[in-house]
């Protein structure tokens, strides 16, 4: 295990500088990191990934309890099974349009406050399964990539196997203000995370880990040093690395890291497994993994960072589905009124003006009360500000003069397709233009429809693997869907393992 | 997506406002410095030359399509071109150069943030070729501190004071005829410091621009015979000219490698001014031919960026 | 825009950069001050040694001296224990030969206000056709005269013998002092006050305090232009006839008529009863040893013997010194025993021998000056005073103390430079009270 590599970043991005100092925390928050929120009900969306939507498998009366599939995925579809993260009964289930304007069905569960847990829902004798095993467990467990971008864990790994990577790399850089829910979580439950990771290297097959960490989490990487001392005698075939980057804002994203640590910027279509050899998943999700393979829980809580521009802040795992104004209930001395809720962060999430009816779903990381100062806008004074902090090595002003003045093809050939749409050059504009908005808009109106790695037809073959029913081929599998195919019980696969 | 309001929901403190604020506040050392030395009739042309290019300004925007432009930023340009006139000068001379300063290179090339030269030093370089015999009312700091019939009549101004004759402690603290704000180089630094420690300004910069013009000076000395580089520094301005004109959001690029080439192009610009002539056009001569210099400056960055980036695309 | 807290935290960055900015450089001054001087002790040194030698000199700032036509600048020589010593003056006169200026510098005495020195200004552009061994001739015939010069003929020996003979007898040496017992209608009492050196009147002054003590001296309210007379300043006119005395050393040769003027001096328009009579008893308290001392602690005692030892609550003494009071209310106090009018010596010495020996001595103490400050009953001349036939440079020819040759064939020449030190001397005289 090494002792920790070089102090990377890419060049650009920036800190922010109204990013909460939780080091100056009372002692109170301290003790308490992680308080465990009940709520009274629950909405789960059946579709909380990046893929496609799940199929109801309760009915409204039916009684559930913690740990049970709600929604299953349909046969040939790219999609994750939801399960409950309470016990109660499903009230209704009818379509639901979610703050990203993503419509599905939703299961709404009226809790019976018993936190009764299903059957499958015991600690595992043995841990040490197979790779297989272990891709079936993440698989049946729902679990999706919990930093934002909600790819589906087993697609990821598939392709990682397929791209036959040489690394894993565990994301711990929640950059973000006012987000600290990863390195909470890495605090609490480090064993977790190192342990996770092991599980799924050795399910893709890789023997080098490497963890992404600030340097500036002196706690967090005293937890994880530990954690990897414990782990590393017992798992020798593994090479633990941890690798220090810059706090900066947008570090986490996979482009970043790319350029980061490999020097390279990745075109459209491309990932991190096609040229860098290298796979890489949140913390939060490798902690996912192990909490389903040691304690066969799916994913159905996570943690959630709720605070607020006055310096407040909880952090508190919540079941997924948790109505975010329940969220707010449990928090002392917090209020709504004339501000703005934002699901999500600061610099990628969206307002929400009804949070009764808003769920955190499986990659919401925070949400926040925020003041909204509508300052006036400016014209453009040609600081160029946006383009120091552009982490994709944009010239922001320049594009969103050409897109404003109709030069479209001009502001393509500028790279405006690269927009990663992290609102950086909104965030640090002197003349308060939203230029990442209009920039990334247009970006994503432009870019290829295949730009994204895990949309590419080749991939879709991998979502079968995610089906009910095991098959070879894509049109095996869809021959044999019988409707009984449609439901998954969970972990059925394990005992026989 | 089709969203209310959308992200980001925070804004960095440092908005217009902020840096404008605190690129006027960074001009108060070189204040306090005129207004120790000379008196009534230094601040009464810093508050004439700031409140008149803010006035300007204003009247200008709103007579143009009504938007609000910051009057900051226009108190500061003002501010910066009253300190880099002799003490003496009359007021009416101050006027034209606000005047021309604010609407000729500001307001006419589009208001805030397209002016392609920093106005305050365009505005200086006009004073400087209209009314040439301006550049010799200077006066014995010190002396004369409740004077004011120079802001009506100017001054006969002083002759036959040899620079060589100060001592090194009166050179840094400014006690020597100069223009009002580029005499103390102490108190230039002092702005320059705070700029930098309230990130308005990258330190970089300067530094670049101070380092390039202290080896271009030790050369010209060596080669040239020009006067040494120990005086240079503490007379000429040239600190004014990187604490206050180079940290220009809108004429000089503040950011990555474009902006360290354009300080090192002033510098140069500046050395090869100074060892031809003196005065006011070691300071705004180099600041003007840069500012003009920025288009070429931006493209050049983007081609070799570009350039740079196609060298990343490598299979690791 | 910015919110209060962020205005806030500027203000007080903006006022500690302010106070901090201002306490660094007036320590940076306070630091640079000895630096400083000794540069331009240097410069000064280097550049007025040969006008006028000295051990420092030090720059007199004043507005006036800014609107004053022909003087850029003018230095104070002083030596090691600050006593004055002289002036430098850089004054600039035209060059009549082709109108260019030409800058000079000229030095005088400041006890004798003889010429030390004259050269051409180290700032000088050197415009004029006039050259350095032209100034050098100039020079050689003024060095260690007293200024204001003209060009003519007058030797040395006639002005010594003139003033032997008009030596007073029986003088003793000292500082006499006189004033009116009653202040005038505008409430001034003038007094001479006169020094006697070897027998010689060497200084006299001629001033008028008021009993308002708000108000100033007339000497000081006629620079002022509150105190108008016709013809030359009040000021002047004093400062003129007190040289005129020095110079004819007898009250009586100063022609005063019946009607209190006189025509021999020339500018002087005022009534000058009070001041011939205030010398006649200067004079006679020399004679008898009365000096100011002891006429200002009789003046004293006669107050006190009015208020009965209540003197000090009177306060009558002003800043200068004076017994501001006037005797009006009070005519029977210097009423002597045969009832005739005493004097504050006869009064307090009980002297009443008769140490005058002069003509226009009055017993009109205390005569009022009539009318207002305008002066049309002092006595004026009908019509302008002309100062074009008998002046130059706008100074009486009374005043002119040499006279030289010239340079030979260049009068010009000699008039521009002879411009140049009267320039000074006209100066001096009006505006830095440089009449002792």
């Amino acid at each position: 295990m090494s002792a920790g590599r070089h102090n990377y970043s890419f060049y650009k991005g920036f800190h922010s500088d109204n990013a909460l100092d939780f080091s100056k925390r009372s002692s109170f928050d301290r003790d308490v990191m992680l308080e465990r929120v009940y709520p009274r009900r629950l909405i789960l969306p059946m579709r909380q990934h990046y893929g496609d939507e799940c199929v109801p498998v309760v009915k409204p009366g039916e009684t559930v309890t913690i740990g049970q599939c709600i929604g299953a995925p349909a046969p040939g579809t790219m999609a994750v099974p939801v399960h409950s993260g309470i016990s109660g009964t499903v009230t209704d289930i009818r379509p639901i349009v979610l703050p990203d304007d993503t419509t599905c069905k939703a299961v709404f569960i009226e809790g019976d406050r018993k936190r009764t847990f299903h059957p499958s829902v015991r600690p595992r004798n043995n841990v040490n399964v197979s790779a297989a095993t272990v891709m079936g467990i993440i698989r049946d467990a729902g679990i999706v990539g919990m930093g934002g971008e909600g790819i589906p864990t087993i697609v990821k790994l598939n392709r990682a196997k397929r791209f036959k990577v040489k690394e894993l790399l565990v994301n711990c850089l929640q950059s973000e203000p006012y987000a600290d829910s990863d390195y909470l979580m890495i605090c609490e439950y480090a064993d977790h995370v190192i342990m996770g990771a092991v599980a799924m290297a050795g399910a893709c097959g890789v023997r080098i880990i490497n963890i992404l960490i600030s340097k500036d989490r002196k706690n967090e990487i005293t937890a994880l040093r530990s954690a990897m001392e414990r782990t590393f005698s017992k798992y020798s075939g593994y090479a633990f690395n941890l690798i220090y980057l810059k706090p900066r804002f947008p570090q986490g994203y996979y482009r970043m890291v790319a350029r980061a640590l490999y020097g390279v910027n990745l075109d459209e279509g491309e990932g991190l497994e096609g040229r860098c050899r290298a796979v890489m998943f949140n913390c939060s999700t490798v902690y996912a993994c192990w909490n389903a393979i040691a304690e066969s829980m799916p994913l159905c809580t996570r943690t959630v960072s709720i605070s607020t521009e006055d310096g407040l802040l909880r952090n508190v795992i919540a079941p997924i589905g948790t109505p975010v104004s329940e969220l707010f209930d449990t928090v002392n001395g917090i209020s709504t009124t004339s501000k703005t809720i934002v699901w999500g962060n600061c610099f990628t999430g969206i307002q929400i003006d009804n949070p009764d009816v808003t769920p955190i779903i499986k990659t919401t990381s925070g949400v926040c009360l925020i003041t909204k100062i509508q300052d006036a806008t400016a014209p453009c004074i040609g600081c160029g500000r946006c383009a120091d902090v552009c982490p994709v090595g944009l010239e922001p002003d320049k594009l969103y003069r050409l897109i404003n003045e109709g030069h479209e093809s001009a502001a393509v050939k500028f790279n405006a397709g690269r927009c990663i749409n992290c609102s950086a050059c909104s965030y640090i504009c002197p003349s308060n233009i939203n230029v990442g908005h209009a920039v990334g808009m247009f970006a994503a109106a432009k870019r290829k429809k295949s730009s994204f790695p895990y949309t590419a037809v080749g991939d879709r073959q991998w979502v079968d693997d995610i089906s009910l029913l095991s098959a070879d081929t894509v049109k095996a599998a869809e021959k044999k869907i019988q409707k009984s195919d449609s439901l998954t019980l969970p972990f059925e696969g394990w005992e026989s393992e | 997506m089709n969203m209310k309001h959308s992200a980001p929901f925070i804004h960095t403190e440092m908005n217009d406002s902020y840096i404008s604020i605190v690129h006027l506040i960074s001009l108060i050392p070189v204040m306090a410095v005129a207004v120790v030395y000379y008196g009534v009739r230094a601040a009464i042309l810093i508050l004439f030359c700031a409140g008149v290019f803010a006035a300007s300004d204003d009247i200008c925007t709103r007579v143009r399509d009504h938007r609000h432009d910051s009057y900051l930023s226009s108190l500061f340009y003002g501010s910066a071109f009253a300190l880099l006139l002799p003490p003496d000068t009359p007021l009416y001379i101050a006027l034209a150069g606000v005047l021309f300063g604010s609407i000729v290179i500001r307001q006419l090339s589009g208001g805030r943030g397209s002016a392609l030269i920093n106005p305050a030093a365009a505005a200086r370089l006009f004073i400087r070729i209209v009314f040439p015999d301006n550049e010799c009312a200077l006066s014995f700091p010190g002396q004369s501190r409740t004077y004011i019939r120079s802001l009506l009549i100017g001054s006969r101004g002083i002759a036959g004071f040899d620079i060589n004759d100060y001592y090194p402690s009166e050179l840094i603290t400014g006690r020597y005829p100069s223009f009002l704000g580029t005499a103390c180089a102490f108190m230039m630094l002092a702005g320059l410091i705070y700029l930098i420690a309230k990130k308005a300004y990258k330190f970089y910069i300067p530094l670049s621009y101070i380092a390039m013009t202290v080896m271009l000076s030790l050369i010209a000395d060596a080669y040239l015979d020009t006067s040494n580089t120990k005086m240079f520094l503490l007379t000429s301005g040239v600190l004014f000219t990187a604490a206050y004109l180079l940290s220009d959001d809108e004429t000089v690029r503040q950011y990555g490698v474009v902006s360290i080439v354009q300080a090192f192009f002033c510098a140069v610009l500046t050395v090869l001014v100074s060892v031809k002539t003196s005065g006011i056009d070691v300071i705004v001569v180099p600041v003007v031919v840069t500012g003009v210099m920025t288009g070429v400056f931006d493209y050049a960055e983007r081609v070799i960026r570009s350039t740079w980036e196609e060298r990343l695309h490598v299979k690791p | 825009m910015l919110n209060r807290k962020q205005l806030l935290r500027f203000t007080i960055e903006a006022v500690l950069l302010s106070a901090v900015s201002v306490i660094v450089m007036l320590l940076g001054i306070f630091a640079t001050n000895s630096s400083e001087y000794a540069r331009v002790q240097n410069s000064y040194m280097a550049n007025f040694s040969n006008v006028l030698d000295a051990d420092s000199y030090d720059r007199i700032q004043s507005n006036l001296i800014e609107g004053y036509s022909g003087v850029n600048a003018v230095y104070e020589g002083v030596d090691a224990n600050g006593t004055p010593v002289g002036f430098v003056v850089d004054v600039q006169v035209t060059d009549h030969a082709n109108g260019q200026p030409l800058n000079l510098l000229v030095g005088v005495d400041y006890n004798t206000a003889q010429l030390t020195g004259l050269m051409r200004a180290p700032d000088d552009l050197h415009l004029s056709t006039i050259t350095d061994e032209q100034i050098a001739v100039i020079l050689g015939q003024t060095y260690g005269h007293q200024i204001p010069v003209a060009y003519g003929v007058q030797t040395e020996d006639q002005a010594s013998d003139s003033t032997e003979q008009l030596r007073l007898e029986d003088l003793n040496d000292g500082v006499y002092y006189a004033q009116t017992l009653s202040a005038d209608r505008t409430g001034y009492i003038d007094y001479v006050e006169m020094s006697i050196e070897n027998g010689v009147i060497t200084m006299v002054q001629w001033d008028a305090f008021n009993t308002d003590m708000n108000i100033k001296n007339r000497r000081e309210s006629s620079l002022d232009g509150v105190y108008e007379v016709s013809g030359l300043n009040w000021a002047s006119q004093s400062y003129i006839l007190c040289h005129a005395l020095i110079d004819v050393q007898n009250p009586d040769l100063l022609a005063m008529k019946s009607d209190g003027t006189t025509d021999i001096v020339d500018g002087v328009t005022v009534n000058i009863r009070t001041f011939v009579n205030l010398c006649v008893e200067c004079i006679e308290n020399s004679r008898a040893e009365f000096d100011k001392e002891m006429y200002i602690a009789g003046l004293q005692e006669i107050v006190d013997g009015l208020f009965e030892g209540d003197f000090e609550s009177l306060g009558v003494v002003n800043d200068d010194g004076f017994i501001v009071f006037s005797f009006d209310g009070y005519p029977g106090a210097f009423i002597g025993p045969d009832g005739s009018q005493m004097n504050v010596r006869q009064r307090i010495t009980g002297d009443m021998a008769d140490y005058s020996d002069f003509d226009s001595a009055s017993a009109d103490v205390g005569e009022e000056l009539t009318g207002d400050y305008r002066g049309n009953e002092d006595g004026v001349r009908t019509g302008d005073i002309s100062v074009d036939a008998d002046s130059i440079d706008g100074l009486p020819m009374s005043e002119i103390k040499t006279y030289i040759e010239g340079l030979e064939g260049q009068l010009q020449v000699t008039s521009d430079i002879v411009t140049a030190i009267n320039t000074v001397y006209r100066f001096l005289k009006d505006y830095l009270n440089w009449m002792a």
